[in-house]
C-alpha cells in the first residue's frame, strides 16, 4: 500500500511515545504517601515507596499497552469492530486457571514438592494459573475456530463466545466448592488487578512477551490493511491468509498472556482503544497498531492510578477494571451515539 | 494525493498507435484450466471437469444460469479455490503452487460484491492495488510496465470516475461507486490477466460502456487477457471475443460468440425461447416453463 503520509506516521508515533512517557512520570508522582493514607501527594516520593509504584505503574503500562495490541490486531483479524482479547474465551480461561488454583492449590503444591524450582516459579500467585487457563483457552479456540486449515473469523468468534459461556460455568462450579470467605477474591480477580507485588520475573516476561508481539504486529501493518477486504479479495492481492491469520492470532494471544500475566483479566480496554485511534487517525491498521497500545498503556496507567490513590475511600481497593468499566463504558457509548465509531 | 490532475483518460493507451485486433495463437494461451473438478462441501459438484484454455489479447465471457458454476471457475482461475481435481495453469505453473506474490503480480480479481472491514477512505483502497508489485523479488519477473512520472492510483481513479470520492470512506459510497473502486484498485494491481465477477452489476449504463471500452483498450493495447462473467448474453455476444457456456458446473459451449450464442444451444440451458432479430437475441418464456 503506498503509504499517504509516512512523515505524519512518524510524528504521530512519537508524539504519542512521548504522551505515554509524560504519563508514566506523572502517575509516578500521584499516590498517598503511604499505602492507606487518605490523602494523595503529589511530587516523587522516597526510593522505597517509589520502587512500589514503579512496579505497580510498569505494569498496568505493559497490561494496557498489551491489551490494545490485542485488541487491534483481533478486531483486523476477526473483521469485527465489536472484537477485543476477551471475546475468544481468554478471559474466562484465566479465570478458570484461578479457580482452579484456589480449589485444588494446595494438592497441586504438595505434588510438586520435589521440584522446589517450580514451586518457586508456583509462589507467585495467581499469574501463573491464569496464563496456564488463558493458553488452554487460546489453544481450545484456535483449534476450534479453524477450517480447512485456515483460521475462518466467523468460526473463531462462535467458538470464543461457546469456550467463554463453559469457562463461565466451570467457574461458577468451581466457586460452589470453595469457603465462602475466597470467593470474595475471585469477584475482584474477575475484575483485573494490578499490585505492587507483582514479581520482578514476570514483569520482565511480560514486557519481553509485549515487545516480541508488539514488533511482530508492526510488520504486520500493511497486510492487516488488506485484510480488511473478504477472503478471495486479499488472496488475489498477494496476502497468504492463512499465515496472516495464524500469525496475528499468536500474537494477540502472546500479547493477551503477557497482560493476564500482570493484571488479571480486566475487560473494555482492548476494545475501546482500537475505536477511539480509529476516529483520531483513520483505520489505517500500521498507524493503529502504534498507538492504540499507547492509548491503552495511558488509559490503565491512569486508572490504576486512581484505583492507587483512592482505596481509603472505597474500604479498600477497587479492581482496575472497575474503572475501566465505568469509564470505558459511557466514554463508547457516547461514541456511538455521536456516530464517531469508526467500522 | 493530487487527484485533481487526470494525465489523460487513460495512461494505459497509446493513442499514438492504432489500436488493431489480434488473433489468439495457442503460444497466447496464458491461464489454462485443464480437467477441473470442484464440490462444495455438501459434496455437489461445481465445477465439473472443465477444460479451457484463455487467452491474452482476448475478452472471454463467462456465462450460464443461476448456478452453473461461473463464478466458483472464476475463484479457480484466480487461485483463491484449490481444485478437488485437475489443474489451473497460469503461464504454465500450477496455480496453487505459486508464490501469492508472484500470483497477484499475474492475474487481479474483482469480486460481484467487493467487501471492506473498516472504513478505508476510497484512495487508501485503490492503492492497495499496489502491495503485490512492490513487494516483487529483485530477479523475479517484473510483470507491471510502470510508466515514469504516472501515478496509477490517480490515473485509475479518473478512469473509473471515482478520483471526486478519493477523500470518501467506503462505507458512504452506493453499490455501483464500490464496484468502481474495486476495479480501479485492479487497474492499479496492473496483472496481465483480470478477472471479473459481474463487474457491471451495480453500474449506471454510462459506466457500463466507459468501463467496456477501457477494457477492451487494455486487451488490445497492452494484451491483457480479460475473463468477465456476466449474465447480460447480448452484452456478451456484441463484446466478447470468445465465449464460454456453463451448465450444471460444466463446460456446455465454448468458442466464437456469434457460434456459441445460438438459439439452438442457448435454449435448453436457459428453459427459454430465443430467438435473433436484428443481431441482437430475443427471449421469451418458452412454451414448456
Amino acid at each position: 500500500m503506498k503509504t499517504s503520509k509516512p512523515l505524519s506516521l512518524n510524528l504521530i508515533a512519537l508524539a504519542a511515545v512521548a504522551m505515554t512517557l509524560l504519563i508514566f512520570a506523572c502517575c509516578l508522582a500521584i499516590g498517598p504517601g503511604t499505602p492507606g493514607q487518605r490523602s494523595v501527594s503529589l511530587g516523587f516520593p522516597g526510593w522505597a515507596i517509589l520502587q512500589l509504584r514503579l512496579t505497580r505503574v510498569a505494569a498496568a503500562a505493559i497490561a494496557g499497552g498489551a491489551l490494545g495490541l490485542a485488541g487491534v490486531l483481533l478486531q483486523g483479524l476477526l473483521r469485527n469492530p465489536l472484537a477485543d482479547p476477551f471475546v475468544l474465551g481468554i478471559s474466562s480461561g484465566s479465570t478458570v486457571g484461578v479457580m482452579i488454583w484456589i480449589v485444588f492449590g494446595d494438592v497441586l503444591l504438595q505434588s510438586f514438592a520435589g521440584h522446589p524450582w517450580l514451586m518457586n516459579f508456583l509462589s507467585d500467585g495467581q499469574s501463573i494459573p491464569a496464563l496456564a487457563g488463558a493458553i488452554a483457552a487460546t489453544l481450545l479456540v484456535f483449534l476450534l475456530g479453524r477450517r480447512n486449515g485456515i483460521l475462518q473469523p466467523m468460526t473463531l468468534i462462535l467458538s470464543g463466545v461457546v469456550i467463554s459461556t463453559i469457562g463461565g460455568a466451570l467457574v461458577m462450579l468451581l466457586n460452589n466448592m470453595v469457603p465462602y470467605g475466597a470467593r470474595a477474591d475471585i469477584l475482584s480477580y474477575m475484575f483485573g488487578y494490578i499490585s505492587e507485588g507483582t514479581s520482578h520475573t514476570l514483569l520482565v516476561m511480560a514486557g519481553l512477551a509485549l515487545a516480541i508481539a508488539w514488533i511482530g504486529a508492526l510488520t504486520l501493518g500493511g497486510a492487516m490493511n488488506i485484510a480488511s477486504f473478504s477472503d478471495a479479495e486479499v488472496h488475489s492481492l498477494g496476502i497468504k491468509l492463512s499465515s496472516l491469520r495464524l500469525s496475528a492470532f499468536t500474537l494477540a494471544a502472546l500479547a493477551t498472556a503477557a497482560s493476564i500475566t500482570v493484571a488479571g483479566p480486566i475487560g473494555f480496554v482492548g476494545l475501546i482503544c482500537p475505536h477511539v485511534c480509529r476516529g483520531l487517525f483513520g483505520p489505517d491498521q500500521r498507524q493503529l497498531l502504534i498507538t492504540s497500545p499507547l492509548l491503552a498503556a495511558i488509559f490503565l496507567m491512569l486508572a490504576d492510578t486512581f484505583v492507587r490513590s483512592t482505596g481509603a475511600w472505597f474500604n479498600g481497593e477497587l479492581p482496575v477494571g472497575v474503572i475501566t468499566a465505568l469509564c470505558g463504558g459511557p466514554f463508547f457509548l457516547y461514541l456511538l451515539q455521536r456516530r464517531r465509531i469508526w467500522m | 494525493m493530487d487527484v485533481t490532475s487526470p494525465g489523460g483518460m487513460n495512461m494505459f493507451l497509446d493513442r499514438n498507435h492504432p489500436v488493431l485486433p489480434r488473433q489468439a495463437s495457442p503460444a497466447d494461451a496464458v491461464l489454462t484450466a485443464t480437467d477441473t473438478h470442484f464440490h462444495y462441501a455438501s459434496g455437489q459438484p461445481a465445477v465439473d471437469g472443465v477444460t479451457v484454455p484463455f487467452y491474452a489479447g482476448e475478452v472471454t465471457m463467462i456465462v450460464g444460469p443461476n448456478g452453473s458454476g461461473k463464478s466458483t471457475l472464476l475463484q479457480l482461475l484466480c487461485g483463491h479455490l484449490t481444485p478437488s481435481g485437475g489443474t489451473v495453469t497460469v503461464r504454465g505453473e500450477n496455480i496453487t503452487r505459486l508464490h501469492p506474490l508472484k500470483r497477484a503480480c499475474l492475474i487481479s480479481y474483482v469480486p460481484q460484491a467487493p467487501q471492506v472491514s473498516f472504513a478505508y477512505q476510497v484512495r487508501d483502497i485503490v492503492a492497495m492495488g499496489s502491495w503485490a508489485q512492490q513487494r516483487c523479488r529483485p530477479g523475479e519477473e517484473k510483470v507491471c510496465e510502470d510508466k515514469p512520472g504516472v501515478d496509477r492510483v490517480v490515473q485509475a481513479m479518473w478512469d473509473m470516475d471515482i478520483h471526486a470520492l478519493a477523500q470518501r470512506t467506503y462505507d458512504e459510497l452506493s453499490a455501483g461507486e464500490r464496484q468502481r473502486v474495486a476495479i480501479a484498485r485492479a487497474l492499479v494491481q496492473d496483472a496481465p490477466i483480470m478477472l471479473l465477477d459481474e463487474p457491471t452489476a451495480a453500474l449506471d449504463i454510462w459506466h457500463q460502456l466507459e468501463l467496456l471500452h477501457h477494457l477492451k483498450s487494455l486487451v488490445q493495447v497492452r494484451h491483457k487477457a480479460v475473463i468477465w462473467v456476466t449474465h447480460d448474453l447480448n452484452h456478451a455476444r456484441a463484446n466478447a471475443d470468445r465465449v464460454l457456456i456453463m451448465d450444471a458446473g460444466k463446460l456446455a459451449a465454448h468458442g466464437k460468440a456469434d457460434q456459441v450464442l445460438t438459439p439452438e444451444i442457448l435454449e435448453p440451458i436457459y428453459r427459454v425461447h430465443v430467438t435473433v432479430r436484428d443481431g441482437n437475441l430475443v427471449f421469451s418464456r418458452s412454451a414448456e416453463s
